[in-house]
């Protein structure tokens, strides 16, 4: 464990370093001197102003996507479940390209507060479900209908749409990115995410009951009821709040547990820090990559971290598969 | 003396089907009380009924004389502890982890040395420190009847805890049990293997058909009338040299005179 940490704080920190000097702009080690003494100068504002949040942006959201999906796996006992398998991302999507077709992009921070409040829509439903029915497919195949559901409004509000200008707007925002992301940007959605993190926390030792399956996990003496709501209301607040951030970005959820689920032994409780910390890197490692390959067009995160992550999950499936015929 | 576990004229459904119909069951300290039955007979849903895990249509369930429904789940888990049918583990954390999980209540430190007493009590010592996808089903049965045994409750209850077992392990497993109960606990497990319930038990619960139809000390529980009658099955007590056995003959084909 202890390993497994330092290597991961290790790797963010390196991310961290390279995000910070590599960039559209290239700056001499001069001009980085510069940046370091004097605040209001150019390259400072590059550093300090552009990429800084920029890497901040993408290290959060990696790391709230990245442990909303080792609580969602935790919770239906699956390697394969996250936000975007459960209907939470469609659903904060959905808040968003409503908000702009409907001309709500004009205010500020509507969009982010409507994507938020779909993922909690999606989340409240979802929690209700998981007071209701404490098995585990049911909830799997309930999201899986929630996430067709977001996307086939998504499509509808496409089909809508008045204009082509708002189409590419809401396409654009699906997509997903970090780009031009400001320290008030930031700001705002670090409270939800804070409030997520912490009913994570605290859901996680009924996370670790859950691996003898719901009856005995509901017989265990732990009030299994609340720590299930509060790992799916922690789970709808970080996927909201970082599709608010930077739009809906895929892959993540399953991808960073997965990373880490062997060195932290399997345990669905001791997993969940791990997982946000390789999140927070993988997703800072995919906008690093999508800024340094040179195309005409900038490479968007969202599509970035899917190409990279939708490998890794047949990866997942695959291993998962093996593991089951045995 | 309050029973550890009392069903009283207890009825469930389930989808619109009655799986137990005025069901009435005690489990005493000290006892082990098996029930059997055909499949289907509504063993589990009697069980799963009892700990407050299915609602009742009718009747009461009372754990150490409270009705369960008012439990709260630490008070329930004081009580009660119970280990379902063929539980699938979704992990493949250390086998003692998963054993200290029946201690949730307990200091991290004091849950594993009560895990580590489990396992050695279950014969499983020395798998402790091994991943639980790495043990045969066998290995990973006794690691979960030792999470039951960490739970420490009074009233131990196992929905069919020897079914993937070889014999000796079967053997052992309801050692183990009797050994918990001689030591004050109820046990009340259900089984298949109608020999095995004869030696082990001290009372057998027959269920046929929603109903119990006997609940005796194994020799008056299972008599060859009721066996025919439940189990479809010509039996002969027989004194083996270990004490009476059950000899058993499959149901006579219709055809087999011709």
């Amino acid at each position: 464990m202890k390993r497994l940490y330092a290597l991961l704080i290790v790797g963010l920190v390196v991310v961290a370093a390279a995000s910070l000097l590599v960039g559209e702009a290239t700056l001499t080690p001069a001009q980085y001197l510069a940046a370091l003494r004097d605040p209001h100068s150019i390259p400072a504002e590059v550093v300090w102003g552009l990429r800084t949040p920029r890497f901040f942006a993408a290290a959060l959201v990696g790391a709230a996507l990245g442990l909303a999906g080792a609580v969602m796996q935790g919770l239906l006992r699956n390697p394969l479940a996250d936000p975007g398998v459960l209907g939470v991302s469609a659903f904060a999507g959905l808040g968003a390209a409503l908000m702009i077709v409907l001309g709500g992009a004009v205010i500020p921070g509507g969009v982010e507060a409507a994507a938020l409040a779909g993922a909690l829509l999606a989340g409240g439903l979802l929690t209700i479900m998981a007071a209701r029915f404490p098995e585990a497919e049911v909830l799997i195949l309930f999201g899986i209908g929630l996430s067709s559901f977001g996307g086939a409004l998504t499509a509808l509000v496409f089909n809508l749409s008045p204009n082509p200008f708002t189409t590419a707007e809401v396409l654009s925002w699906l997509m997903g990115s970090v780009d031009n992301r400001s320290w008030t940007d930031l700001a705002k959605a670090i409270g939800p995410m804070l409030v997520g993190a912490g009913l994570c926390a605290y859901a996680g030792r009924g996370l670790l009951m859950l691996t003898l399956g719901e009856e005995t996990a509901q017989t265990s003496g732990l009030p299994m009821r609340r720590l299930r709501i509060a790992a799916v209301a922690g789970a709808a607040l970080l996927t909201g709040a970082s599709v608010a951030l930077a739009g809906v970005i895929g892959f993540i959820g399953i991808a960073a547990p997965h990373m880490v689920r062997r060195a932290a032994g399997e345990d669905a409780e001791r997993i969940l820090l791990p997982s946000a910390l390789a999140g927070a890197t993988l997703l800072a490692l995919a906008d690093l990559i999508a800024r340094l390959i040179p195309t005409d067009q900038p490479l968007r995160l969202g599509v970035m971290s899917a190409l990279l992550g939708a490998p890794l999950f047949v990866l997942a499936a695959w291993r998962a598969a093996r593991s089951w015929r045995e | 003396m309050t029973p550890l576990l009392e069903l009283i004229d207890a009825s469930v459904q389930l989808g619109g089907r009655a799986v137990a119909q005025s069901a009435s069951l005690r489990v005493h300290s000290g006892e082990v009380v098996g029930v059997i039955g055909p499949n289907g007979a509504g063993k589990t849903s009697l069980i799963r009924a009892a700990l407050g895990l299915l609602p009742l249509a009718q009747g009461a369930a009372l754990l150490g004389g409270d009705p369960v429904a008012g439990l709260s789940p630490q008070a329930r888990a004081a009580r009660s502890g119970y280990l379902p049918q063929g539980g699938r583990i979704a992990w493949g954390i250390e086998a003692w982890r998963l054993a200290s999980l029946g201690a949730p209540d307990l200091p991290a430190a004091q849950a594993r040395q009560v895990a580590l007493v489990a396992l050695e009590e279950v014969g499983a010592a020395h798998l402790a420190g091994r991943s639980v996808f790495g043990l045969s089903g066998g290995e990973q049965s006794r690691v979960l009847l030792a999470r039951l045994l960490a739970t420490r409750a009074p009233l131990l209850v196992c929905d069919e805890p020897v079914a993937n077992l070889d014999p000796a392990a079967q053997l052992e497993t309801l050692a183990c049990l009797r050994g918990r109960a001689a030591a004050g606990a109820g046990v009340l497990v259900t089984l298949h293997d109608l020999n095995l319930a004869f030696a082990a038990c001290d009372r057998l619960v027959v269920m046929q058909g929603a109903r119990i139809v006997a609940d005796a000390p194994p020799h008056q529980a299972l008599t060859p009338q009721r066996i025919r009658d439940a189990f479809g099955l010509a039996a002969t007590v027989v004194e083996g040299p270990y004490g009476p056995l059950l000899a058993l003959e499959g149901p006579r084909r219709a055809h087999a005179d011709l």
